[in-house]
């Protein structure tokens, strides 16, 4: 391996021009991505006075997690004064099943389509990729028809049902190509040794896609925890999920604009696809040297 | 006992028909080698009497028992892989025994034979480790464990070594062979290489096309090719291919071969032993097969046959035997001579000719001429 340090011309002048060019580049492009996120975790721990009297960009005087607690468990949202809380929870157990259940199929599916290379199998995964350019707006009538038919309009379930079924177009792609490069010889090897469709789906096609696993599990989640439309369209009251929640918090508030306490709901409700993020992604770096398994 | 008996396979891939009408017979116990030039088909027949791959035509059978539309897994047949597909998740052990888990076998008894196997191959260090963890060699024993602790009744071997390098392919082609005598079980093996095959094979299958072109033992195949497809495919260096007339010289029938002779060129007579086929062929032209050594230096000979005196254009050599480049009816021919007799490159020695050993072929089907 060549050492580019040790490669001719490395050090010049030129060099080291284009090196500060970047790194001003890399310096403008981190300000610009966490200026927000500045503001807003700095505001979210001032108390309202503090907000009025100082300017935007001064950092809080102490660490006053009130705002935080008032926006998890008491500001009203509507009628309720619970705060995020319910919300949250409503999240959480739309997203557990969403993601869990369109991440297996996804991979059923994609197995299916790649190593059991049937008559069609190329247009039905071409069908199947339309699912990934349909808007949310145009399937929302159809859906709540759907939902209502099925009797789970208005709840949870239904939210599930949805977002696990707009999942698989995407989860099907991701585990469809991730399949593509493993090859045939072992599917005919665990054949040959007697394994059926699911025992080498279970024993040996899963063990080997935990990096697409941990791919799917974070798109599946970001998508589905941020996603507002579905859940403001198809539930109501008691049953929504945290993003429309929050949306009600800062829109309903009656007297003061509670600038603290809106800025700690928004960061609550992004924090599980941060925290998914930073766990599985740590997962994510090690599954894709597990996996580089040669031959 | 294990035998198998295909009949009339054929197999298409959209509109190229791999397979064409395929007839085999291997006997119990039998080694049978399937040889041939990548894409002939011998990999998709392999795949057919594993059952992996369904036929468009014809059947098979096993004991005599048709198995046409028999699993892959109730045919009791084992098969080794070219890339070797170990479960890269799975340690060796798991790997070897995982045909035995699949067929509910206890773990006890799984775990005892796993050891008899590996202490077979020598791999009872690598149990515990994964495949990523092992090197060429350690993996192709891996795979032949697999194979080997289903005490199957026929084996299947895909191009095994081609993944490994020289030496251990030598190492682990005598091992089949070993492992071959001590179980006595049925064996087809594909490859492409010829060395493997003339070396391991009881019989020999050389396909091209889709179709057999000869079945016979090494030797048969090597001496008695059926034409000049498997003349020229078996064999390193290949068999050279000289153009001649068949002539009628004092009522011996032989074949005029033109060589040539400190730069100028001459023709010699060579009477050809076996006239009685070839009367009807007099004042024809025949294609005559020499292999290499057959043309060798008469200082090391002592036999009644025909001599020839020609240039010497290179010398190739090998080691064991020199390769003298010769011109013979206008093209190169190689012949094997002794190191200690071959002449300088641009002289003349003299050559014996075996031509007991010869072949011939008709120049238009390239059928052998027997």
């Amino acid at each position: 391996m060549a050492e580019p340090k040790t490669l001719p011309g490395a050090n010049g002048k030129r060099h080291l021009l284009g090196r500060l060019f970047i790194w001003t580049l890399l310096l403008a492009a981190a300000v610009l991505y966490l200026g927000p996120i500045y503001v807003v975790l700095s505001t979210s721990l001032k108390d309202l006075a503090e907000i009025r009297a100082g300017a935007l960009l001064d950092l809080p005087h102490e660490l006053n997690f009130t705002a935080w607690r008032e926006a998890w468990s008491s500001a009203c949202i509507g009628v309720r004064c619970e705060g995020l809380r319910p919300y949250f929870l409503n999240s959480v157990i739309m997203s557990v099943p969403s993601v869990a259940i369109s991440t297996l199929i996804g991979a059923l599916s994609g197995y299916a389509l790649s190593l059991f290379r049937f008559r069609g199998a190329n247009i039905i995964f071409a069908l199947m990729l339309f699912g990934c350019f349909i808007p949310f707006q145009i399937v929302i009538l159809p859906m709540a028809q759907t939902l209502g038919f099925l009797g789970v309009a208005n709840s949870i379930t239904g939210l599930i049902v949805v977002h696990t079924i707009y999942g698989i177009s995407f989860t099907t792609l991701f585990f469809r190509n991730y399949y593509v490069s493993v090859p045939q010889e072992l599917v005919r090897a665990a054949t040959m040794d007697g394994a059926g469709f699911f025992r080498i789906f279970w024993h040996i096609m899963l063990p080997l896609s935990v990096p697409i696993i941990v791919v799917s599990v974070i798109w599946q989640f970001t998508q589905v925890w941020n996603e507002f439309l579905f859940g403001a369209s198809f539930t109501s009251g008691g049953s929504q999920p945290v993003t429309v929640a929050l949306n009600n918090l800062i829109n309903s508030t009656t007297s003061v604009k509670q600038y603290n306490v809106d800025m700690a709901a928004a960061l609550i409700a992004a924090a599980p696809t941060l925290v998914v993020y930073i766990i599985a992604g740590r997962f994510f770096v090690r599954g894709l040297t597990a996996g580089a398994v040669k031959g | 006992m294990a035998t198998i008996s295909i009949e009339h396979a054929s197999k298409s891939f959209g509109s190229t028909k791999v397979l064409k009408d395929i007839s085999l017979d291997v006997k119990d116990g039998e080694f049978l080698v399937l040889l041939g030039a990548s894409g002939c088909g011998k990999s998709t027949l392999l795949n057919i009497i594993a059952g992996l791959e369904p036929m468009a035509d014809g059947t098979i059978r096993l004991d005599g028992e048709v198995v046409n539309d028999v699993h892959p897994k109730n045919r009791d047949i084992a098969m080794v892989f070219q890339s070797y597909a170990l479960y890269p998740n799975m340690t060796v052990e798991r790997n070897i025994a995982f045909g035995l888990e699949m067929r509910k076998i206890s773990k006890a008894e799984r775990k005892a034979t796993v050891r008899e196997v590996a202490s077979t191959l020598q791999i009872e260090h690598l149990l515990s480790r994964k495949p990523s963890q092992l090197s060429g060699g350690q993996r192709q024993r891996v795979a032949m464990g697999r194979a080997l602790v289903r005490r199957p009744k026929i084996f299947l071997f895909d191009e095994p070594l081609s993944n490994l390098d020289a030496k251990l392919r030598g190492e682990m082609r005598t091992e089949i062979k070993k492992l071959h005598q001590t179980l006595k079980a049925t064996m087809v093996y594909v490859t492409h290489d010829q060395i493997e095959a003339m070396t391991l094979a009881d019989r020999i299958a050389i396909m091209k096309d889709g179709e057999i072109q000869q079945i016979g033992t090494p030797q048969e195949i090597y001496s008695k090719p059926a034409n000049m497809y498997v003349a020229g495919f078996v064999g390193a260096p290949p068999m050279n291919f000289v153009e001649v007339d068949l002539v009628k010289r004092e009522e011996q029938l032989g074949a005029i071969l033109p060589a040539v002779l400190k730069g100028e060129p001459v023709d010699h007579f060579l009477p050809l032993p076996n006239s009685k086929h070839l009367e009807a062929r007099e004042n024809t032209k025949v294609i005559l097969g020499l292999r290499p050594e057959i043309i060798t230096d008469s200082t090391s000979t002592h036999s009644s046959a025909p001599e020839i005196e020609c240039d010497v254009e290179f010398l190739e050599p090998t080691g064991a035997d020199t390769l003298c480049i010769i011109r013979l009816n206008g093209h190169p021919a190689k012949a094997r001579v002794s190191p200690l007799f071959a002449c300088p490159p641009g002289e003349s020695m003299r050559f014996t000719l075996d031509t007991h050993r010869a072949c011939l072929f008709d120049p238009t089907t390239e059928q052998a001429i027997t």
